[in-house]
């Protein structure tokens, strides 16, 4: 088991398999379970730091193609100075693409609101449903 | 939930709501066969200054050691985390770690030798 | 109460070494022609301040906090060192100002009150609290009102004074024109200014149920900050600019209110200018302490014993007595007061904006994020201070002498 710091790898450019650079990292997604907190994409590309910085610009911006989110096993922490993708770009979701639907044939899991008024509109429909 | 937009550089609040730092790094755990999880964030001027130069931080830590103020950035696991938001909140007594080991040092061999300091 | 009280502090914060020198040497040299810039300026940081508040009174964090959190150290970095440059020099401009009243009203160089004033400043923060060193601060530094009282007995023509607020080009000396300009958005809009208010929101723990407060504080106490500004001007228009006066020293500056109070004068203006500027180097010495503190997420309050808060204190001690130090080897504080300003609006694009990220964050403000026009002025405000940050340098080459 190794470890890697993320602040320092934050920024750094991440190369495809052809060793050519496919942009720098800028966000890691996550989410608990149970007692831990597990990565479930590496978001690599100018949109990530958007997503990150000013979401309201980035509408006006728009989201570049060529910003990528990878899962957590799509890419190499061998070199961390050198993250490496383990998978083709092609193979990668843009920030919107339908990756779950390509791989897994599944429907990409839906997420979870993470403002409070959001969540519980949500649950008030869900009981609604169920009654 | 976003660990940079989230965590990274977050304010730490200890029990009581007590300032200790901001979440200066993030430490990710690498398995094999499984997703990386968070192990630590870790506090500290070494680890901030690890982030600019890290011959600034190996400077800071050497100091710190020589000192004896700590003995490396301070650790904390995952699983002390309570929240997360604007700030992250985590169960650990801010005073008495060594996120107040510089404030220790620096009230015992300095503050407290001024007059009216604990007035 | 509470906003009356706020109202006063913002007239006395506003009133320092860095406003009262470019309003004499702009009164002196432009006559009422430079008033607009002051209008502008005040307008701009009427904005920035009641953003500040908001942040403050909404999200319990202040505005170094949320740079750092919501933009990353690995911007943060700049403006934090930046600012700290900035807030030192002016510091240290503040406590020269307040040497140099001491030295109009005793006839002791200034040099020799460096430490006097230094022990002072020191004190006062090391036993004061945040609300008793305000209310000081404030109540002391109505005295600049003196200045309202000379510009309305010297009888201004209102016409005058009218077409002073038109943006119009110099006649001469072009250069020194648009330094001052540049020297005037630099003394007003200093951020120390917008830290210091959205930190002392939270010292004294401001919610939601303040935000009127907030605005009223931000308009009323700028505005008639400005007024106070606007008034040095005017005299020193009224006094200086008919006979030739450049005011190069506080000697002639001090000349200004001699007509309207012909026995007391000078001695108003050497008591003002000492309370005014020790009262900012009070501000500037909190606000010096308080941008690592939350940059860094220590333990920070001046409502707190030093033994509780060592960081904080160690860092205003320092800052202090080495601002001191400047002044006991003898360096000018009305050239440290012009490079300072010059300085400040070099580094104003990078205080100013991550307002446009901050502001707008829902996790911060929830339902008091800006609306449009808010998120303009801060656009506009932006770009100004791009267009002022890019000609400073030349300018203080070319106007600065």
């Amino acid at each position: 088991m190794s470890e890697i710091h993320l602040e320092l790898v934050l920024g750094r450019r991440v190369f495809g398999r052809d060793g050519r650079a496919v942009g720098r990292l800028e966000e890691v997604r996550a989410e608990r379970d149970g007692d831990e907190c597990v990565v479930t994409d590496w978001l690599i590309g100018p949109a990530a730091l958007l997503e990150r910085w000013a979401a309201p610009i980035l509408g006006i911006l728009g989201r570049s193609g060529r910003s990528y989110a990878a899962a957590w096993d799509q890419l190499d922490w061998s070199d961390p100075r050198r993250p490496r993708l383990t998978c083709g770009v092609e193979e990668l979701r843009t920030m919107r693409g339908p990756r779950w639907k390509q791989k897994t044939g599944q429907a990409p899991p839906k997420e979870q609101p993470e403002r409070r008024h959001e969540r519980e509109e949500q649950q008030r429909k869900k009981e609604k449903g169920g009654k | 939930m976003h660990l940079v937009r989230d965590v990274l550089d977050k304010q730490l609040l200890g029990n009581d709501e007590e300032r200790m730092g901001k979440v200066d790094g993030i430490v990710l755990s690498l398995r094999d066969g499984r997703p990386p999880r968070v192990a630590f964030l870790e506090t500290g001027a070494s680890v901030l200054a690890r982030r600019v130069s890290r011959r600034l931080a190996e400077a800071i830590e050497a100091l710190e050691r020589r000192w004896g103020i700590r003995q490396g950035p301070m650790r904390i696991p995952w699983e002390r985390v309570r929240t997360t938001g604007t700030d992250v909140g985590v169960d650990v007594d801010a005073r008495n770690s060594s996120a107040f080991a510089w404030e220790r040092f620096l009230r015992e061999r300095v503050v407290e030798k001024i007059p009216g300091a604990k007035e | 109460m509470q906003v009356a009280l706020g109202i006063v502090t913002s007239i006395a914060g506003f009133v320092e070494v860095g406003s009262i020198s470019t309003s004499l040497q702009a009164g002196a040299t432009f006559g009422f022609q430079l008033l607009w810039a002051i209008a502008l300026a005040a307008t701009c940081l009427i904005f920035l301040i009641e953003m500040s508040g908001r942040l403050a009174a909404v999200s319990k964090h202040t505005l170094a906090d949320a740079v750092r959190e919501r933009l990353g150290f690995g911007y943060h970095v700049v403006p934090l060192t930046a600012e700290l440059i900035v807030d030192f020099l002016v510091l240290a401009a503040e406590i020269g100002g307040a040497c140099f009243a001491l030295q109009l009203l005793t006839g002791i160089r200034f040099q020799y009150w460096a430490l006097p004033v230094a022990l002072a400043a020191w004190l006062a923060l090391w036993k004061g609290t945040f609300g008793a060193i305000e209310k000081g601060v404030s109540l002391l530094g109505l005295i600049a009102l003196c200045f309202v009282v000379a510009a309305v007995q010297l009888h201004p023509r209102g016409r005058d004074v009218g077409a002073g607020f038109l943006p119009s080009l110099p006649q001469h000396h072009a250069p020194n024109y648009w330094f001052l300009v540049v020297s005037i958005v630099g003394a007003t809009m200093s951020p120390y200014l917008m830290n210091f208010y959205s930190s002392g929101a939270v010292e004294e723990e401001w919610t939601e149920d303040n935000l009127v407060t907030n605005r009223l504080t931000a308009l009323l106490g700028m505005g008639f900050g400005s007024c106070v500004s606007m008034c040095v001007l005017i005299v020193s228009a009224m006094v200086l600019h008919p006979e030739g006066v450049k005011v190069e020293s506080f000697e002639q500056g001090a000349l200004v209110l001699t007509r309207a109070f012909p026995y007391w004068g000078f001695l108003l203006f050497g008591v003002t200018l000492l309370v005014e500027c020790f009262g900012a180097a009070l501000e500037i010495g909190m606000n010096i302490a308080y941008v690592p503190s939350q940059a860094l997420g220590w333990n920070w309050s001046e409502n707190v014993k030093p033994s509780e808060n060592a960081r904080f204190c160690l860092v205003y001690t320092a800052a202090i007595f080495g601002a001191a130090l400047l002044m006991l080897v003898g360096v000018d504080p009305i050239e440290l007061t012009r490079f300072s300003m010059a300085f400040t609006v070099l580094i104003l694009p990078l205080i100013v904006l991550p307002l446009l990220v901050i502001m707008n964050d829902e996790r911060y403000l929830h339902e008091f994020r800006n609306g449009w026009l808010a998120n303009a002025v801060v656009i506009v405000i932006v770009g100004l201070a791009f267009v002022l940050a890019l000609v400073a340098i030349p300018l203080e080459i070319l106007g600065g002498s």
